[in-house]
Formats: C-alpha cells, structure tokens, sequence
C-alpha cells in the first residue's frame, strides 16, 4: 500500500483556512494540518496528500494560487516533522 | 420541483469549493447560523466557523449571515457576528424581504451571492426563488 505524499504549504494563518475548505471540499484528495513548522522564518503548513491524488492536487492548488496567497509550494518527505 | 434542489451539497461549510463559487463569479456568501455555522442555538460559536469567515472575508468575499433566530437578549453569538459580519436576524426565510435587504448591504445582487444553509424548505427555497446559487449543508461546523 502506497504512503501519503507530503506537501508544505507556505502560507498565512488565515489563508490555511480557506485552502483548508477547498482542499476539504474534495472527498479523498488531500488532508491538511491546521498545525505548522516555522522554517527560515515562514510558516509551512503540512499537507498529506492520498496516493494516486498527487495530480489533481497540483492541478486545485495552481487554481487557488491565482486567488490565495500562497507563496510556495514544497514537496517534503512521509517522515517531515511538525514542529511547533 | 427546482426551488427545492440545491445547486450543490457538502457535507458542511468547511468542505465547500469557495474557489469554485469565486471562478462562477460569486463574491457575497450568505450563511445560515444554526446548524450551519455551529449547532443549534449554541451559544458560542466554533473556532473553526470563526477562522473560515475571517479567511473568507480576507479573500475578498463579502459575508453576510442570514438567520432566523431571534434576538434574545445578550446573544453572544449574534452579538460576535454582528460585531465583524453584516446579520441579519429574525430573518423570515423563505421569504424575499430578508435575503434582499442583506444583498443590499453588502452590495450585491442575487446572480453574485450564494446561500449556504441546511434547510430545504428556508435557506434553499428562499435563496432559489431570488436565482441565487445554493448550497445545503448536511451537518454544523463543530470544534
């Protein structure tokens, strides 16, 4: 069975909520983690990713990307911690 | 009858494309309070309805909320929404008078708004008959 593929978001507090609703909005696809690392002084929030999701994800978050401010987008690894 | 079918359901407000109703042209969202945005008649609302209007209003959308609770004396929770949101209050649905007089507020017409509430026969009727978009949510917002 394949493992979830992490994502890293960098974005604000207030934005990780609507991002939140969105990605909520499609059954299956991604989970997102209202908890944050601080990393080179952005907050990343985590984002585990269903097997299989990966393009379709990419695919809702280049959409939001035109209304939401998300400044990047990173691909992390299954055992990224969340620190707080 | 079409009056009655929602154009979309979820399964509550924080599982909703916003991005989706933003690419549709919506810019006002209308919400129903109880059992929509928290329980019924619940007297504080969730941090998680909280944060999602902030977002929300922060994306540039105008929130209005659309309830026909009345106003008891010392409502905290329609005090806190009034505070930040237009409300409206003992709003009548399925009537036109309260939907109209809140898109009037938030300066927007029916064809830019989208109600979001859980029932068929006030929140969705109400909102189809003006031709406004709407979305029936199964549950409330929970902590």
């Amino acid at each position: 069975m394949n493992d979830a593929l992490v994502y890293w978001v960098v974005t604000s507090e207030e934005e990780i909520h609507y991002i939140d609703a969105i990605i909520s909005a499609y059954d299956g696809l991604a989970s997102v983690r209202r908890d944050f690392r601080l990393k080179d002084g952005e907050a990343q929030y985590k984002i585990y990713v269903s097997p299989g999701m990966e393009d379709e994800f990419l695919e809702v978050m280049e959409r939001l990307k035109k209304t939401a401010n998300i400044e990047r987008l990173i691909r992390g690894e299954p055992d990224d911690v969340v620190e707080r | 009858m079409t009056w009655l079918s929602a154009d979309w359901t979820a399964s509550s407000a924080v599982d909703i494309d916003y991005l989706a109703l933003r690419e549709r042209g919506v810019r006002a969202l209308l919400f129903d309070l109880d059992r929509t945005l928290g329980p019924r008649r619940a007297r504080h609302l969730p941090e998680r309805a909280q944060h999602l209007l902030a977002s929300l209003a922060s994306e540039g959308f105008r929130i209005g909320i659309l309830s026909n609770r009345r106003r008891p004396k010392n409502d905290p929770v329609i005090e806190q929404l009034a505070e930040r949101h237009a409300l409206l209050h003992t709003a009548g649905k399925p009537r036109r008078r309260g939907y109209l007089a809140l898109l009037e507020r938030l300066d927007a017409t029916a064809s830019e708004a989208a109600m979001i509430g859980d029932k068929w026969i006030t929140d969705i009727l109400g909102a189809k008959r003006l031709g406004m978009f709407a979305i029936r949510v199964r549950r409330p917002i929970r902590d």
